[in-house]
């Protein structure tokens, strides 16, 4: 028996969290653990082991919101990516905004991939999509982190 | 040849006389010291001669002495005078006036002197070489102090300099060929052709005529003609003095030029300027100042027209860049205006999404729960309706935000492929639209999704408000001057004449039900005026004619035409 692919979501607004992690448990063929997170600053804390969150596990995931407080995701993707050891844990940015220089800027810091926030019928199809896709056809490294 | 020997001599008698008054006049203007001392060695040299010719040989031995004085004093004299240029140094002085003194002391013991021709005792030999050496020593000296003054100097003042070296050396000559007292008709003519050409080049080096001013000034003037050409790309005042002030020194040949702005800002300084200046030429917002060089010690009628000249293209130049400069900070004020309203677009739209997409989340959620039959049902589907339209809206905003923004770089845009695609999901949006294209549309030079925006947006507009079940949408080019005109008519109600212009306001529409956003056609114009185009509606007997002009710049000629249409 795998264990469930261990998400973090990184999103300030409760609403959208609630519909993230909501989607995210609906999805049938895919065991999701979900964590959130309510700021840059906060997913940080988590993948550093800093703080509340010294006895977390590294998550095998990140989605990643752009416009949070204290620290956007652009800053979060960089200081991930710059890192030898967190760069390992694939990223993807889930926003609403469908900018250009948003999507070049994410792929650039080394992002995975880029989802947009649409309606919810979307976020549900869209996230299953996603979950499978990294939890089942791709091969994620393991090990210490 | 004695005769003219003769003449000649009172000629250059005369011309000694003409310097030595240019040389006071120009004194008694100026002030110049070199003017003072060329009127002495001159007028000196005029007195030796006079006294000769006037007084013959039957001269009182008081009037011997003083032409001995006079003759050592010429040398001397036409030192102080190199030495205005370039002091020599000290110890020149005393050693040079002690020898002077002494020669005329020597003079004095030997006279009477012996008239022309007659024989010379071996006394008045020796004395006769120490004052040909005393010539050659100060003459020399004068030569390669004059000459080497001119180096580096502009054309104007390096010509008059080294006119002034060989005059002096030439008279040099005649005054040791005089002093072998050889009387030989043909070196007595040769001495005067000296003395004659020798006074003329130093009266045209020092009081230079026009003329030769203009002609010696040549190259300098095609500098100062590739100083107005690179003036015309300047963007500041201080830039102007910049490149003006080395010109301006180097035309004139000064050794200091300042442009100096009303307010007493000081634009640019080039060289090194002392007391006052010697041309002082005001400009509207500024004033040019020149100070003379020590080696065109005071600037002529010449030099002050020319100054006008450089006056006025420093005038110009800083007109010019005060124009530019306005124009400037006008650009870059509303640059950062636009870049501030698009960031502030941008970020409204994009915050507005996030509660309006929760809003949307909860009211599937609330679908999806099931909601009791009856008016709550409409409640919800109008909710969500609502919400949808505010979607868009904030969709549309966020595009109209967009337009000015390069995020996506220009490309071959194929006008008659898009038009296809376009054509299709504008029928399925609005069924009984056909798009039939006349002839073949241009290639565009573009942004591929803004045009794709333009075509989707006026396509849609056409079938939308066509008013009919079934609508023709017809799209077709006429070249006109500018470039291609794209025409899209369609056979529905058409636009009443007074709105043709309200439509393409942001949030103005002619229907409240059902319709779009309001922003589509003010989208339209905003990306037809970023391609350099513009858009509009005409008058039309049978539905909306609406055209589109673009610029030659922007399209990519087109060989065929032929008329088909793109869906069934």
């Amino acid at each position: 028996v795998t264990r469930p692919l261990r998400v973090l979501v990184a999103e300030d607004d409760p609403d959208h969290r609630f519909f993230i992690r909501r989607a995210l448990e609906d999805i049938e063929d895919v065991s999701v653990e979900v964590v959130t997170v309510e700021d840059g600053a906060e997913a940080l804390d988590l993948v550093h082991r800093r703080g509340a969150y010294a006895d977390q596990p590294a998550p095998d995931l990140i989605l990643l919101d752009l416009r949070m407080p204290r620290r956007s995701g652009l800053e979060v993707l960089d200081e991930l990516k710059s890192d030898p050891t967190l760069r390992t844990i694939p990223v993807s940015i889930l926003s609403s905004s469908d900018r250009a220089e948003d999507v070049l800027a994410a792929y650039r810091l080394g992002g995975n991939a880029y989802l947009r926030k649409r309606g919810l019928r979307e976020l549900r199809a869209d996230l299953g999509g996603a979950m499978r896709f990294w939890g089942q056809i791709v091969v994620l490294p393991t090990g210490p982190a | 040849v004695g005769d003219a020997a003769e003449l000649l001599r009172q000629v250059a008698a005369l011309l000694y006389l003409a310097t030595a008054v240019v040389g006071l006049r120009w004194y008694l203007r100026r002030r110049a010291a070199a003017s003072k001392w060329l009127a002495a060695t001159f007028a000196t040299l005029a007195a030796v001669v006079l006294v000769g010719i006037v007084a013959g040989d039957a001269r009182p031995r008081w009037l011997d002495v003083l032409l001995v004085a006079g003759v050592a004093a010429y040398p001397y004299l036409l030192l102080r005078f190199a030495a205005t240029f370039s002091d020599f140094p000290a110890p020149t002085w005393p050693v040079v006036t002690a020898a002077g003194v002494g020669l005329v002391a020597w003079g004095a013991v030997l006279t009477p002197l012996p008239a022309a021709g007659e024989p010379r005792g071996p006394g008045m030999t020796l004395f006769v070489v120490a004052l040909v050496l005393y010539f050659v020593a100060l003459s020399t000296a004068v030569t390669v102090r004059l000459w080497r003054a001119g180096a580096g100097q502009p054309t104007l003042a390096r010509r008059r300099m080294r006119s002034m070296a060989v005059a002096a050396l030439l008279l040099g000559l005649a005054l040791v060929a005089a002093g072998t007292g050889d009387q030989r008709d043909s070196v007595r003519l040769g001495i005067q052709v000296l003395s004659v050409s020798t006074t003329l080049l130093f009266l045209t080096a020092f009081a230079t005529p026009g003329v030769l001013r203009a002609a010696w000034r040549a190259a300098e003037e095609d500098q100062l003609y590739q100083a107005a050409i690179r003036l015309m790309g300047v963007t500041s005042a201080t830039e102007v003095a910049t490149v003006l002030l080395p010109h301006v020194r180097r035309v004139l040949g000064a050794r200091a030029a300042r442009l100096t702005a009303n307010d007493g800002t000081v634009l640019g300084l080039h060289g090194d300027a002392d007391g006052a200046p010697g041309l002082r030429l005001p400009l509207a917002d500024a004033v040019l100042e020149v100070w003379p060089s020590p080696y065109t010690p005071f600037f002529g009628l010449e030099e002050e027209r020319l100054g006008r000249r450089l006056t006025l293209l420093a005038g110009l130049a800083l007109a010019r860049a005060e124009l530019l400069g306005r124009e400037l900070r006008a650009r870059e004020e509303i640059e950062n205006a636009n870049r501030e309203l698009e960031a502030f677009v941008y970020s409204a739209s994009h915050d507005l999404k996030t509660p309006l997409l929760a809003l949307l989340g909860f009211l599937d959620l609330l679908g999806e729960a099931g909601v009791p039959d009856g008016d709550a049902t409409f409640y919800v589907a109008r909710m969500r309706a609502n919400a949808l339209y505010m979607q868009e809206l904030i969709a549309d905003l966020l595009e109209l935000s967009r337009v000015g923004r390069v995020d996506i770089a220009p490309d071959d845009v194929d006008l008659d492929g898009l038009v296809g695609t376009v054509a299709h999901d504008v029928a399925e949006r609005h069924p009984g639209t056909t798009v039939v294209v006349d002839g073949t549309l241009p290639r565009l030079w573009a942004n591929p999704t803004r045009v794709r925006q333009l075509l989707t947006n006026v396509i849609d507009n056409a079938a939308k408000y066509s008013g009919r079940e079934r609508t023709t949408v017809t799209i077709d080019t006429v070249p006109t001057a500018a470039g291609t005109e794209l025409r899209i008519r369609d056979d529905g109600a058409g636009i009443p004449t007074e709105h043709h212009e309200r439509v393409f306001g942001v949030f103005e529409r002619l229907e409240t039900r059902e319709g779009g956003t309001g922003i589509g056609l003010a989208l339209c114009r905003k990306i037809t005026e970023e391609l350099g185009g513009s858009i509009r509606f005409v008058a039309s007997d049978a539905g909306a004619d609406l055209r589109i002009t673009l610029p030659a710049a922007a399209t990519i000629p087109a060989e065929t035409t032929t008329r088909r249409e793109v869906r069934a």
